[in-house]
């Protein structure tokens, strides 16, 4: 069986280390991008399973970026994790406005992290929700 | 290490003068707001309060009770037979006939004639022809046959003028069968007596004029601009600043048509003019503007009523907000990225912690083991404090909204405490409920109730170490107070202003486990006032703390209704969008309980409740239920949007109904009512949606 | 028998007087000497006192007694009537001030001295019932004399008619608020056809025509009459509908 593939898109090289190192100890194969820009390149050369996305980038947050996932053929039904520092409601809505699956907070419980991760990668254990 | 470099940077941001900074630089803008406003809105009351009785005391209702004193002494005086009373405004005038003697019908009318004529003189208005005079006639003993009518004349009468500040505003007639049946010193008394009066009054109205003036005079000097209109939509008052703010001459007079035009030019046609409706409360809304310079505007609006409760006219303060506002954007915006800023690294530490934690990058030892863990342990408790920061900045500028629901407090206080049970046996301390036999609900936020409860049980509990905690609730007139009560060390009575206060720690800390943050009870605080109830703490030192907080009591369930929905009014005419409320209602509860088993109708209940909050998938609305009737109050949705709703939800509970062979016994009624198509206030916008119900 | 006292200083005018008044009605008294009058009085009880006042030396004189008479407790309620020269208007006017209740105004006839006569002493009965007189006849004359005068007289003479005969009969009953209000009135309505009757005065329970003279300057003496006739019958008509105790002889 193949690996599943992770894009992880955050400006902060070290936490996109550590949680590198969080999933591929759990069997995902991780792909990087340091700004927007190149997150949406990459997505859209090399299809991962699932991207989590972090919100205060440059070359586009991560709304935008997600948007724009979301209006490409090559990428629109790649599931999205926001993950992010922003906490309030408004953030939370706002990401689901723009087609994120799920939203998480920084700091995270690596057990919810991956939890997450799983659900969006087999959406057929989950209810669909409105 | 590079952990310990990314820790200590962020303890270093975390120092006194920048929490410091976090909460003085912007000033809790909205509560200052709203003080300011509460000491205007005094000023205010008396201003209205000067213009409701100059109007009240205007000249037709004070002279008649003048005119009924007069007419009483009259009869002492003199020897008449009919007095009669004409009182007169600009609109209208009151014609009163009282006859002390049987007198025919004739003898009245001359008397009515002689009177009006003598006023139609004066004044040159017909009075024989105007239609809005009222005639009120009194008479003791029987008409006069029409036998002896030739002989009943009219052979004696004077009028006594009354007069206010050189106008006539009425005149008394006393009219006699006799010949000379007054002499010239009756007459002279009663026009004495009749000028004291006018006098009298004019000296009342010069003193309420003073007192006019100087309110007008301090509302003429106010920063803040004010403005009044009137039932009529004219312009009452407006101060220089109002002037100012709206763009006009301050010198210069403005009229009700410039005053609509430039709220519609600010695009707020509706939010103050003669048909503005609104609800019993005040309403603020803040208004963009764009000339000279873009600003903002802060405006609070209420209504003006006399003691009858009659509606006078509107008034409405406005406030330049601008920099205000801009410091306040500052301010969250500044938190919101230093929060976010910390978070980042935060993370980072964390997970690099956790993965060696986990032995993902290879075996650690034991004292590895204990060290990572301290390590990681004062992450969170890092991570915590940022939480509690960003809390107590929400809540101190007033941004925390509630999603307030029934809450069961019995069962709330029930759960916390069990919560506790572990922790307080571990200490040896003995855990106490004390509750009533009745249910005790409050309009809350379940779980920011819960959270207080947290805090002051965590509180007891770090600061007892015999004896006893003791969680304790019960219903007053109105509110519902809660108390936690233990046994510990007790506080100071210096101390006691300040435990409310940020970062204030008192006492040793012996114990082991979570240390605070110092901001507890702040944040309780906090929560408690914005449900608007009150906290505070009875203590002395060794002998223990008592911490009690109120929370205001809805009785009945109109009560709790409406005061749902004024709040989603208030949110709707703030964010200038409608709202809509659905009504969903069990009929015939009572036979119902004969019909079912309770076990049965209490699920249903429950399930229906919990149908339709899991129906809404939207923050911010909101589901309330009493007894057999549930409330859903929707944000921003509009006539068609709630008929689709309602729709959905009639559809799921039916199928919910049909699936337990319900659908016989329980008749389910609905309704719903948008905000502001089907009324402006709440009871109009109940009784709407629940037409049908109950 | 009505008790007349007659002064003149014309003894044989007052034979004629005497001669008339023979009677039954009248008792009639005459003296030619001015200082007999006071005593006189003080004697016996008269109901009128005539004083034929054409003499300008001792006019003064008359007008003072007047005065007094209208002061003193025991006289003031015997009426005066004074015979005068009608062209007079100073005369008249400074009588008028003086409290002269009367006037018959030569040159007349004797029918119509005695019809005065009769008048006079109708009006004394009536006020004896508790009315008073308004005696607008004889206003309405006085006026009509104006109307001959030149503006001098007309300044001088209307105002004394209108605040010694009017005001001051009817300012005891209906009292001073109502009497600003009703001139108010007056100015408005007879204003709008003569603008200078807007500015009459009223201060002191008096009216003052100084203003209108000086707005009224073009205008002739004719008008200045037809206006304040109409400002003094309409006065009275409002007077009227207050009180039933003044009574507006028209005769």
């Amino acid at each position: 069986m193949n690996k599943k593939r992770i894009l992880v898109v955050d400006d902060e090289k070290d936490f996109v280390e550590m949680i590198k190192f969080r999933l591929e100890a759990n069997g995902y194969e991780v792909m990087a991008a340091f700004d927007g820009i190149q997150g949406v390149t990459i997505a859209k050369k090399n299809k991962p399973d699932l991207i989590i996305l972090d919100v205060m980038m440059p070359a586009g947050g991560g709304y935008l970026v997600c948007e724009r996932l979301k209006l490409s053929s090559f990428t629109w039904s790649i599931p999205v994790i926001f993950l992010t520092a922003k906490s309030r409601p408004e953030d939370e809505a706002k990401a689901y406005e723009v087609g994120a699956k799920y939203y998480l907070t920084k700091p995270y419980e690596p057990e919810i992290l991956l939890d997450t991760v799983k659900k969006a990668l087999n959406p057929s254990e989950e209810d669909e929700s409105e | 290490m590079k952990n310990t470099k990314v820790t200590s940077n962020i303890i270093k941001y975390l120092d006194e003068d920048r929490l410091e900074y976090l909460n003085i630089r912007g000033k809790p803008l909205t509560k200052n707001i709203k003080k300011t406003n509460q000491e205007l809105q005094r000023k205010l009351d008396e201003l209205s309060l000067l213009y409701e009785s100059s109007k009240e005391i205007s000249y037709t209702l004070d002279y008649q009770e003048l005119v009924s004193i007069i007419m009483d002494s009259l009869y002492k005086v003199v020897d008449y037979q009919v007095c009669a009373s004409l009182l007169f405004g600009e609109e209208e005038g009151k014609l009163n006939i009282r006859a002390t003697h049987p007198v025919s019908e004739l003898f009245i009318q001359e008397v009515k004639s002689k009177l009006l004529e003598s006023v139609t003189y004066i004044t040159g208005r017909n009075f024989f022809i105007e239609e809005k005079l009222s005639m009120r006639i009194e008479r003791k003993g029987k008409v006069q046959s029409e036998e002896g009518e030739h002989k009943e004349k009219v052979r004696s009468f004077f009028n006594v003028p009354l007069t206010f500040q050189d106008k006539l505003v009425g005149m008394i007639n006393v009219s006699s069968l006799k010949e000379n049946a007054f002499s010239d010193d009756d007459i002279r008394i009663i026009y004495a007596m009749a000028n004291q009066a006018s006098m009298a009054i004019e000296r009342l109205m010069t003193i309420i004029s003073t007192e006019k003036s100087k309110m007008e005079a301090m509302v003429r000097s106010m920063v803040e601009g004010v403005i009044m209109i009137d039932t009529q939509g004219e312009v009452v008052i407006m101060n220089p600043a109002a002037k100012k703010l709206l763009g006009f001459n301050p010198d210069k007079q403005v009229t009700s048509q410039q005053l609509a035009q430039s709220f519609q030019e600010l695009r707020e046609d509706k939010l103050f003019n003669k048909e503005t409706h609104f609800t019993e409360e005040e309403v603020s809304k803040e208004i963009y503007f764009t000339k000279p310079k873009p600003g903002i505007l802060y405006t609070a609006r209420s209504l003006v009523k006399n003691t009858k409760g009659e509606k006078l006219g509107l008034v409405m303060t406005i406030r330049d907000i601008t920099a205000e506002k801009k410091v306040d954007r500052m301010k969250t915006e500044f938190i919101s990225t230093v929060s976010h800023e910390l978070r980042t690294p935060l993370s980072i530490t964390r997970e690099g912690i956790s993965l060696v934690l986990d032995k993902i990058p290879g075996k650690i030892n034991k004292k590895q083991d204990k060290i990572l863990s301290m390590a990681k342990n004062n992450i969170d408790r890092l991570a915590r404090i940022i939480s509690s920061l960003l809390d107590i900045s929400k809540i101190e500028s007033g941004k925390v909204e509630l999603k307030r629901g029934l809450v069961n407090i019995k069962r709330l206080i029930e759960q916390v405490a069990s919560s506790f049970e572990p922790k307080t046996k571990e200490k040896g301390l003995e855990l106490k409920i004390s509750l009533p036999q009745e249910e005790i609900e409050a309009y809350a936020e379940d779980d920011k109730i819960i959270e207080v409860f947290i805090n002051l049980l965590g509180n007891a509990l770090k600061f007892t170490e015999k004896g006893y905690i003791e969680v304790s609730a019960k219903e007053l007139e109105n509110e519902i107070e809660c108390t936690v009560k233990d046994t510990g060390i007790g506080l100071a009575t210096d101390d006691l202003p300040r435990v409310f206060g940020k970062f204030q720690q008192f006492g040793r800390v012996d114990s082991e486990g979570e240390k605070g943050t110092g901001l507890g009870l702040s944040i309780s605080k906090g929560i408690v006032e914005a449900h608007h109830g009150k906290i505070w703490v009875e203590s002395t030192l060794g002998r223990g703390s008592k911490f009690i907080f109120t929370l205001p009591k809805y009785t009945t369930c109109k009560e709790l209704f409406y005061a749902c929905i004024n709040n989603g009014i208030q949110k709707a005419i703030k964010m200038n969008s409608k709202m809509s409320l659905i009504t969903v209602a069990v009929f015939e509860l009572d036979q119902l309980k004969k019909k079912l088993s309770q076990h049965i109708l209490d699920s249903t209940l429950k399930d229906i409740e919990e149908m339709l909050r899991n129906n809404n998938c939207r923050t911010g609305d909101v589901v309330v239920n009493k007894n057999n009737q549930n409330i859903v109050l929707l944000n921003n949705c509009d006539q068609k949007n709630v008929l689709k709703v309602e729709g959905r939800i009639k559809k799921t509970l039916d199928g919910y109904l049909k699936d337990r062979n319900l659908t016989s016994k329980i008749k389910l009624g609905f309704g719903s009512a948008t905000y502001p198509d089907d009324g402006l206030y709440a009871e109009k916008l109940f009784n709407k949606a629940s037409k049908g119900l109950m | 028998m009505k008790k007349i006292l007659l002064f003149g200083q014309d003894k044989e005018q007052n034979q004629v007087f005497s001669e008339w008044l023979k009677g039954e009605k009248y008792q009639i008294v005459t003296t030619e000497n001015f200082e007999q009058v006071f005593p006189f009085l003080s004697l016996k009880k008269y109901d009128v006192l005539i004083v034929d006042i054409d003499f300008p030396e001792i006019m003064e004189h008359i007008l003072d007694l007047c005065r007094r008479l209208k002061k003193d407790q025991k006289f003031s309620e015997i009426p005066i009537t004074v015979v005068a020269y009608k062209k007079n208007n100073k005369l008249i006017a400074s009588a008028i001030e003086a409290g002269v209740d009367n006037f018959i105004l030569k040159p007349f006839e004797t029918k119509s001295f005695l019809n005065r006569l009769d008048t006079i002493f109708e009006h004394i009965e009536l006020k004896s019932k508790g009315k008073k007189i308004l005696d607008l006849n004889f206003i309405s004359y006085l006026i009509n004399l104006t109307g001959e005068a030149n503006r001098e007289d007309f300044f001088e003479l209307f105002p004394v008619i209108f605040n010694r005969l009017i005001i001051d009969k009817v300012m005891g009953i209906i009292g001073k608020p109502i009497i600003v209000i009703m001139l108010k009135r007056l100015g408005d309505i007879i204003g709008e056809d003569y603008k200078f009757v807007k500015e009459v005065r009223f201060e002191n329970g008096k009216i003052f025509l100084d203003k209108v003279d000086k707005v009224s300057q073009e205008v002739p003496v004719e008008k200045l009459v037809i206006a304040f006739r109409d400002y003094l019958h309409g006065f009275l008509q409002i007077v009227l509908t207050l009180t039933s105790n003044i009574l507006m002889d028209r005769k």
